[in-house]
This record gives structure tokens, C-alpha cells and sequence, in this order.
């Protein structure tokens, strides 16, 4: 990491992409320049269709052939713009490799790993068949997978998604790359996961002396890994500051926002995110304008006539820190303009229900001793069960009144499992479910199941699935009240409070779901929970599936819902930060078991279990200097110990 | 600032809340009428389409000779003013032969259209959705009639009935729905996973709501598909059995019985096959556009029709 040399890796110069669509030409990539040096991390972050992703292909050369790409990208002294796919050819998987995000996608599943390791090495190389076979074992012992010699026959599909994501590696590896591209590389993983992958990707580049371009939309990815710091909106970078400059230092109200927006897993206090209003622009005919301007809350007329360009700004500091903002100046750190925040926010107001101690409220779901075992069964024609496996392992916990419970556990720990068994009200032999008073055990027919459903409604993950996509939002949102019987008018009145309540146009009640951004789909979700009145509220990961401004201000929905209509939660989430910033009461759980369970903050300040404190310091912190300096701690299964990382 | 600062108890009156009804909610179907009308020749096809229905209606009233009349004094003759289609061999005149003969056919189409797409769909989806024993025992059944040899099942019974247009219709259902079910049944197994579909079971909506709501509308534009190539499926089913004798009887006409006969003179007199043939392409490609333009306009993902 301390190799400085005089001449840049990588030097990109105005880089514009455009593609031809129905629409008209759609701006993907609007003048990005930056220099890479060997050995350095370069970290792009941006929200879904920013760009980042666009440029990452551009540099490697995939984009599709219809993309019209200009400006100038210079690789070790070489100008790729222009060069023929099979030229390109002769760089990709030698000079400079990409991670993808997807591990279980990115390897063909029909060749074994070795195969598709020793690919990588003769296509660029003349190596023998012995050779290449020792280099490839040494890669995968160098990644980290056990017994290399064996796993060399192994298929994908023998590997879980981390191992299949450290091959990835190792093939990027293979030939001593100049630049390593990481597009999004741990998002579809566990943070534990992530933690290791992040490490492996910095011993990659300790090993190869590569430069490392991170794509990805989490800040604290970007906070543990980046040298330099670009942040991308609409297609075009609005900051660009090494990383320290960037996170305290920010001068324009995007990366404020962007920041604002997450919450933070160190940190107890429970004030409301920074929600960024509206919407990304379509990238067709942009207008000459600052594109951020309709949702910058210190937006001046200036804004509105002509766009800002990426100037240099003084920050009291000699670090280089370019900004496109025309009051980049007038900003100063802990994003305060004139001494006060650029993004005011409301406070969470407080109900009388949190000031009634907790064993005083009534309970609203209680669960007893749940169990879920799954038969194993063996046989092609007369299945026959050979054995059982427990994903959940007898769990009891209470939500009470105004409160919420999270539930949290990576893939596989049997969240989502005890999730479906609550809302199937499954029969338990030796424990029981209670519901706003009434056990499931003592349900008989099908109309006190339908009246019981009126107390305990759900908000699924994707936002998309979850809504009919043929009924308009009218008609979804006024299903389950149809369900339990309320007349069409009546449920017509209230879709347009429940409308108004979870901060939609009322005016759009006959739109289709397809019409409306993530964001509003899952506050149409939210507001056709809450349409029964119910007493509690079931979370299935609600927000993981949208971006982090949009996230924020569901978030801030849900807080001030609950306060306003006393309800409670059942929050199922695999993001500690999202956790500790909505809930009260938390379990963490782990192989279809509560290793802990307790008040949010004792467990997030505290945590006794070995299990929670690997999983707590696995979780990356939006603060560059909190985040390097942090010891992390593995987790061992089969003793059930943790210890810290040797380095 | 200044909207906020207007005396209130001056504009109460103009001023109405702001969660009131601001505009009269458009139903779905509206909705769905100006997707359509906003394709051009899906709305040519209903003209083509309601052109032949009326057709078929007001044929048998304007033309001068009953379909059964025989006139000995024109045997075989072409189109002329005094016969506008020409007549067969035997004296009828073809004009209210092909106008009731278009009827006739319309009516077995659509009726064994609407019944199989309608009988397929509701089982298709109901046994998927419901799974367990129903989905079991219908494939059970639906794998046991695809073996049976359907089409003789039909010739018999259609022969048995005299060659009653409505017991033709009723056994061309009963052979035609099953493959469909199948088809609908692999579609609908997907949807049964969908988390709207889950959503719709935590709220407590029945079991055959749901199927009517949630699952049979999405697969909505297949059914389109399926009614519109069963309208063609049937005539040509219905033609086949005409052809050998099996379908509609003298003195009743198909414009099946039509074809076939006509196809035997096509060089003596062309006329006989030309006239009831373009009746017949004529339905079939103005369902077709109809189709094409109704399945536009129900699927709110499909580019086309894409905006509200």
C-alpha cells in the first residue's frame, strides 16, 4: 500500500456514455476524470442508476455495442477508447479483472473451479498443464479456501456464496492484475461475510501491488476501504476528496445527505435520518441545470440556470477536495450552512405509551417455545423421512404496546422462518403463539382466523413483489379491509387518509404500482398494513431493498407511525444500523436460536454472546478514522469463541 | 408565505379539505378503454369484428332468398344482381348461406371459446393455488383425459346429436379444456409464490378470491391469447367434422360445411370457396388484432400501453 509511483495506473479524462433508448438518449455517464495510482483504492459511490456501474464497464470495455462512449481512459500508458473488442481482450483477466456483484452467477456452473482457474491463467499465458495447476492451488490457499487441492474438482454449487465470491478473487488475482475492478462485490453477502471478503480484497491488492477501483453504494464500504472518494449523482460526480476530507469535510448537500441518511451502528441516540425528498432525474434531456436542485433543501436560483461544474473548494485543509455546488463554499463541516443543518429535521415525537414503563403495557404478541423442523425425505418414488432438520429451536419473546422487536440473523439463522410460522398461526405441539390476547392454539374455524388477521398484518422485502401489479393502488390498499368485510365506501374514504398518512398523493389512488419509484411502493405496502388497524405489525426486512436516501425516509415513517398510532412492530432485518436505529428490544438469532435477546442498547453496547460481538464488528462504520481503527473479532462455529483477527 | 397568510375565514367556503374527493375515481375498466382505443388496429379489428357479427345478423334479413330456398332457375351460378354471392350447384344462394352459416359458426366459436378458456383458467389456477390433494387429484385427471382419443369421443357424440350446433359446442369444450388447464396450471404455480399473493393470505381473503383476484388477472394476457386462438381452434375443429361429415348438418350450414364444400368446385366455381373462406380470414385476423390490443391494454408492464 505505500508503492508511489510518479504515473497513474489508470488516468480517466471527461468520460461521457450515452445510450439510444425509446426515449430518447439516455446520459448514463456525464465527464468523469479521475487518476488511479497503483496500490491505491479508488471508492465510486452513488445510488442505483448514478452511473458508477456504467463507468466501471466502460473503463473494462463490456458495455454493449450500441453505448456511445467518448473522452479518453489511459491504462499503463495505453488509450483504450477505440481499442477492438479482441484487443480488449488481451487486457481483460491480464492487466486489469473485475469482481462482480453476484458470486452465484459469476462462475459457469458446469466446469469445475479448477477448470475455470486454469482458464484464467493460459488464456493469457503459456503456462504446462502442471504449472498452471500449482499456481491455481496456490491462489485458492492464498483466498482462503480449505483443503485447495480438493476444492480444485469442486463444482460452484459445492460452495457457499462467500467461498464462490473468494474464487471470483482468486481468479481476478490470477494474473497479477494492475487494477482490480469491485462492482458492488458484497452486497448480495452477509456482513460477516463482507468483512472477510473486504479483507481479502485488501490482501489481494497487498499481494499484486494492484490498484482497486470499489464500486458500491455503502458508505461504510467506502469508509473501511477507499484512499480517494468519488460520489456520483445523476451520472456525474459531485464530490471527489480523499476519503478522511470527504466524511468530515463535506461540501455538497448530496454527500451530506447521503451520509445523514445512514444510520449508525455505534450510536445510541434516536433522532430521525436525513431523508433526501423526491427522487432521482430520468438521465433523458436533462435540463441545463444543477440535476440536484429539485431535491436540495438550499437549492438558489442559480441552481436552476446552469449546472455546476466540479471545482476545487478550500476546506482549511491542503488535501485536494473538488465539489460541483455553487455554495460549496458557504458549507461548513458537520454539514452546517450559516450554523445551521443544511437538512433540518423534524423530531421524533414522543407518546405517552414510551413514558409507561415496559411491564405496564399490554402485551400484543407473544410467542412460547416456537419450533419449525423441516422432514429430510429420501427415495424417488415412496419418499420415506430420514431425518428432520430444526430451523427454528424453540424461541419465546413478547412485543408489547408501542414498542418494536427486532429479529436479527444472517442468511439461514431462521428469521424469516419463525416470521411465516407466526403469520400462518401455526399450531404449536408444545408452545404457543398469542396474538393481541388470542392464542392460535384455540382457532377453529375460518372466520376467527379472518377476524384475527385484522390485528397482525405484514410489509414484505421487495416492493415490487409484494404489490398486484393488475389492481391500481386504490384497490390494494383497500383489500384487506374488503377482506374483513368494511363497505366499499367506507374503505375508499379511508385509502385516502392512509394516503395522506404515509405521505402519498391522494390523487394518485388510481395509478398502478408499476407508476410509482421503490420508495412509494413501500409506503403503498405500509399503508395497506396499516388500513385494518392493527395492533401489531410485521417488518420483513422492509427497507433492504431500496436505496439509502429513500430508505431514510421510510424509516422515518415507520418511527413516526408508530408513535402516532401506538402501534407495535415485529422488525426482520439482517442490518444491525437499520436495527438500532427503529428498535427497542432486539434477539439476535443464530441456527434457528436466540443467542441473545435484551434492550436494544444493552445488547448493541454490551453484547455478551461471542456470536454478536463478531457479528457487531463486522458491520462496517460510515467514519473513516472509527473504522480503520477497529479491532474485528472472528467467530468460531464449531467451538462457539471468538478472536480477534490476527493481522 | 402569502397562501399561508390569507385570512382563512375568508376562502373557507372555495376551499375544500384536502382530503376530499378531488376528482371522481376512474374505474379500472375506463382505464383499461382508453389503453385500448389508443391502438389503432386493435380498434380497426373490433370494427372488422362487430362488421361481421352485424353481418351475420342482418344478413338473413336483407337477402332476398331463404338459405334453404332452392331456386332451379340458377344453378351454380356467379355472383349477379339478382344473387349477390352466386349460387351452389343445388340452387341456394351462398349470400344467406355465408351470413347464417358466419352466425352459426360465431356462435359455436365463441361459446367454445368462452367455456374452455373460462373452465381451464378457474381449474389451471385453483390447483395450483390450493395445491395439496385438488392439485393432485385434477392433474390426475387432466393426465387421464389426454390419453383418451378425444376427437372420436367428439365424432360420436356430434353424429349421435344430429349434428346440434349446441351439442357440438358442449363436447368441443369438454375436449378442448384440458390442455389449456395444464398450460394455466404451470403459469399459476409461479404465481402462488408471488408475495402479493402471500399478502392477499396473511389479510385473510379467501381461498377462490384469491384465485379470482390476484391470480387470474395476471395471467390475463394468456387467457387474451388463449380465447382469441380458440375462436380460430374451434372453426377449424368445427370444419374438420363438417369436412368429414361429422359437424353441422344439411339443411343448417357452417361457413366449416361451406369451405368444405366449396373447396371441392374451387376451379368450376371459385365463388363457393372464396366468399365463405374471407368471411373466415376476416374473423380470424380481426381477432387476432383485438387480441393483440386487449392484451396491450389489461398488462400494465407492457411497453405499448405502458402509461396510465
Amino acid at each position: 500500500m505505500t508503492t508511489i509511483s510518479s504515473s497513474p495506473v489508470l488516468s480517466v479524462r471527461d468520460l461521457r456514455v450515452s445510450f439510444p433508448s425509446e426515449a430518447g438518449r439516455v446520459d448514463a455517464v456525464r465527464g468523469v476524470s479521475f487518476d488511479l495510482e497503483a496500490g491505491k483504492t479508488l471508492g465510486i459511490v452513488g445510488e442505483s442508476g448514478s452511473g458508477k456501474s456504467v463507468t466501471s464497464l466502460a473503463i473494462i470495455g463490456l458495455l454493449d455495442d450500441n453505448a456511445k462512449v467518448t473522452g479518453s481512459i489511459v491504462f499503463d500508458g495505453e488509450e483504450l477508447l477505440g481499442k477492438s473488442d479482441k484487443q480488449m481482450s488481451m487486457i481483460r483477466g491480464n492487466g486489469m479483472t473485475m469482481v462482480f456483484q453476484d458470486p452465484l452467477t459469476s462462475l459457469t456452473p458446469v466446469f469445475t473451479i479448477g477448470d475455470q482457474l486454469i482458464e484464467a491463467l493460459t488464456v493469457h499465458r503459456n503456462l504446462s498443464k502442471k504449472e498452471s495447476w500449482d499456481r491455481s492451488v496456490e491462489l485458492l490457499s492464498l483466498v482462503g479456501i480449505p483443503e485447495p487441492e480438493k476444492r480444485m474438482k469442486s463444482f460452484p454449487h459445492e460452495f457457499s456464496g462467500g467461498m464462490r465470491q473468494r474464487v471470483v478473487i482468486a481468479i481476478a488475482m490470477a494474473n497479477n492484475p494492475k487494477l482490480i475492478i469491485c462492482d458492488e462485490p458484497t452486497t448480495a453477502l452477509d456482513v460477516t461475510i463482507q468483512a472477510q471478503i473486504l479483507d481479502l480484497i485488501e490482501k489481494a491488492q497487498g499481494e499484486t501491488g494492484a490498484a482497486v477501483i470499489m464500486i458500491t453504494h455503502d458508505m461504510g464500504v467506502v469508509a473501511r476501504t477507499a484512499d480517494d472518494v468519488i460520489v456520483m449523482y445523476a451520472g456525474k460526480p459531485v464530490e471527489h476528496a480523499e476519503a478522511r476530507e470527504l466524511f468530515h469535510r463535506t461540501r455538497m448537500p448530496y454527500s451530506i445527505g447521503l451520509l445523514g441518511a445512514i444510520p449508525r451502528v455505534d450510536k445510541a441516540e434516536k433522532q430521525p435520518l436525513v431523508p433526501i425528498k423526491g427522487n432521482p432525474p430520468l438521465l433523458i434531456d436533462l435540463p441545463h441545470a444543477c440535476p440536484f436542485a429539485d431535491r436540495c433543501p438550499i437549492v438558489v436560483d442559480a441552481c436552476r440556470a446552469s449546472e455546476p461544474e466540479l471545482l476545487p473548494v478550500v476546506t482549511g485543509t491542503d488535501a485536494a477536495h473538488t465539489a460541483a455546488c455553487f455554495r460549496a463554499a458557504e458549507i461548513e463541516d458537520g454539514g452546517l450552512i450559516g450554523g445551521l443543518p443544511v437538512y433540518p429535521v423534524a423530531e421524533i415525537p414522543q407518546s405517552a405509551l414510551t413514558l409507561t414503563p415496559r411491564e405496564q403495557r399490554p402485551v400484543t404478541l407473544e410467542v412460547r417455545n416456537l419450533t419449525k423442523t423441516f422432514p429430510l425425505m429420501k427415495g424417488a418414488i415412496f419418499k420415506r423421512k430420514v431425518g428432520e432438520v430444526h430451523a427454528v429451536k424453540g424461541i419465546s419473546f413478547d412485543v408489547r404496546e408501542g414498542e418494536t422487536m427486532a429479529i436479527v440473523g444472517e442468511s439461514g439463522s431462521g428469521k424469516t422462518t419463525t416470521l411465516l410460522q407466526i403469520m400462518d398461526f401455526a399450531k404449536q405441539d408444545d408452545g404457543d403463539i398469542v396474538v393481541a390476547g388470542t392464542s392460535v392454539g384455540d382457532i377453529t374455524s375460518g372466520a376467527q382466523e379472518r377476524a384475527l388477521r385484522r390485528d397482525i398484518q405484514i410489509v414484505f422485502q421487495d416492493p415490487m413483489g409484494a404489490l398486484d401489479p393488475r389492481m391500481t393502488v386504490s384497490a390494494i390498499i383497500a383489500e384487506p379491509m374488503i377482506a374483513i368485510g368494511v363497505s366499499r365506501a367506507d374503505a375508499h374514504v379511508r385509502v385516502q387518509e392512509l394516503m395522506d398518512l404515509v405521505g402519498l398523493n391522494p390523487a394518485h389512488l388510481d395509478r398502478f404500482p408499476g407508476a410509482f419509484s421503490g420508495g412509494q411502493r413501500q409506503r403503498i405496502g405500509i399503508a395497506r398494513a396499516l388500513s385494518t388497524n392493527p395492533k401489531i405489525v410485521v417488518l420483513d426486512e422492509p427497507v433492504s431493498a431500496l436505496d439509502v436516501s429513500i430508505q431514510a425516509g421510510v424509516i422515518n415513517l415507520l418511527d413516526e407511525l408508530k408513535v402516532k398510532l401506538g402501534l407495535s412492530y415485529l422488525f426482520v432485518a439482517h442490518d444491525l444500523s437499520v436495527v438500532r436505529h427503529i428498535a427497542d428490544r432486539v434477539a439476535v438469532m443464530y441456527l434457528g436460536e436466540f443467542v441473545e435477546h435484551g434492550d436494544v442498547d444493552e445488547v448493541f453496547d454490551n453484547p455478551q454472546h461471542p456470536y454478536t460481538k463478531a457479528l457487531l464488528s463486522a458491520i462496517p462504520v460510515p467514519d473513516p478514522d472509527i473504522e480503520r481503527g477497529r479491532q474485528r473479532i472472528i467467530f468460531d462455529a464449531k467451538t462457539m469463541t471468538t478472536q480477534p483477527l490476527a493481522s | 408565505m402569502s397562501s399561508e397568510m390569507i385570512d382563512p375565514t375568508l376562502h373557507t367556503a372555495e376551499q375544500p379539505a384536502p382530503v376530499a374527493v378531488q376528482r371522481k375515481r376512474m374505474s379500472t375498466f375506463a382505464l383499461y378503454y382508453r389503453r385500448f382505443m389508443r391502438n389503432k388496429p386493435a380498434v380497426f379489428g373490433v370494427i372488422v369484428f362487430l362488421a361481421l357479427v352485424l353481418f351475420s345478423i342482418v344478413g338473413p334479413l336483407v337477402a332476398r332468398y331463404d338459405h334453404i330456398y332452392l331456386d332451379f332457375l340458377n344453378l351454380g351460378t356467379p355472383p349477379s344482381g339478382e344473387h349477390w354471392f352466386g349460387t351452389t350447384p343445388a340452387g341456394n344462394d351462398l349470400f344467406a348461406q355465408v351470413s347464417i352459416g358466419l352466425q352459426r359458426s360465431l356462435m359455436i366459436a365463441v361459446t367454445v371459446s368462452v367455456g374452455t378458456t373460462a373452465l381451464s383458467a378457474v381449474v389451471g389456477t385453483a390447483a395450483a393455488y390450493f395445491g395439496g390433494r385438488t392439485e393432485k387429484f385434477t392433474l390426475l385427471l387432466i393426465h387421464f383425459l389426454m390419453v383418451i382419443p378425444t376427437f372420436l369421443i367428439l365424432a360420436l357424440v356430434s353424429n349421435t346429436a344430429g349434428g346440434d350446433w349446441r351439442v357440438i359446442a358442449l363436447a368441443l369444450i369438454f375436449i378442448g379444456w384440458f390442455f389449456q388447464a395444464r398450460v394455466i396450471w404451470t403459469m399459476a404455480l409461479s404465481l402462488r409464490e408471488r408475495e402479493y399473493v402471500e399478502a392477499a393470505r396473511y389479510m385473510g381473503v379467501r381461498g377462490m378470491t384469491i384465485v379470482m383476484r390476484h391470480l387470474l388477472p395476471n395471467i390475463g394476457s394468456l387467457l387474451v391469447i388463449n380465447f382469441t386462438l380458440g375462436v380460430v381452434a374451434a372453426v377449424m375443429t368445427e370444419t374438420g367434422l363438417s369436412f368429414i361429415g361429422f359437424g353441422v348438418k344439411i339443411p343448417d350450414v357452417s361457413l366449416g360445411s361451406l369451405i368444405g364444400s366449396g373447396a371441392n368446385s374451387i376451379t368450376s366455381a371459385p365463388w363457393l370457396f372464396y366468399f365463405p373462406a374471407a368471411a373466415l380470414v376476416l374473423l380470424t385476423v380481426s381477432m387476432a388484432l383485438v387480441a393483440d390490443g386487449l392484451r396491450d391494454a389489461l398488462d400494465p408492464t407492457s411497453a405499448a400501453g405502458g402509461r396510465a
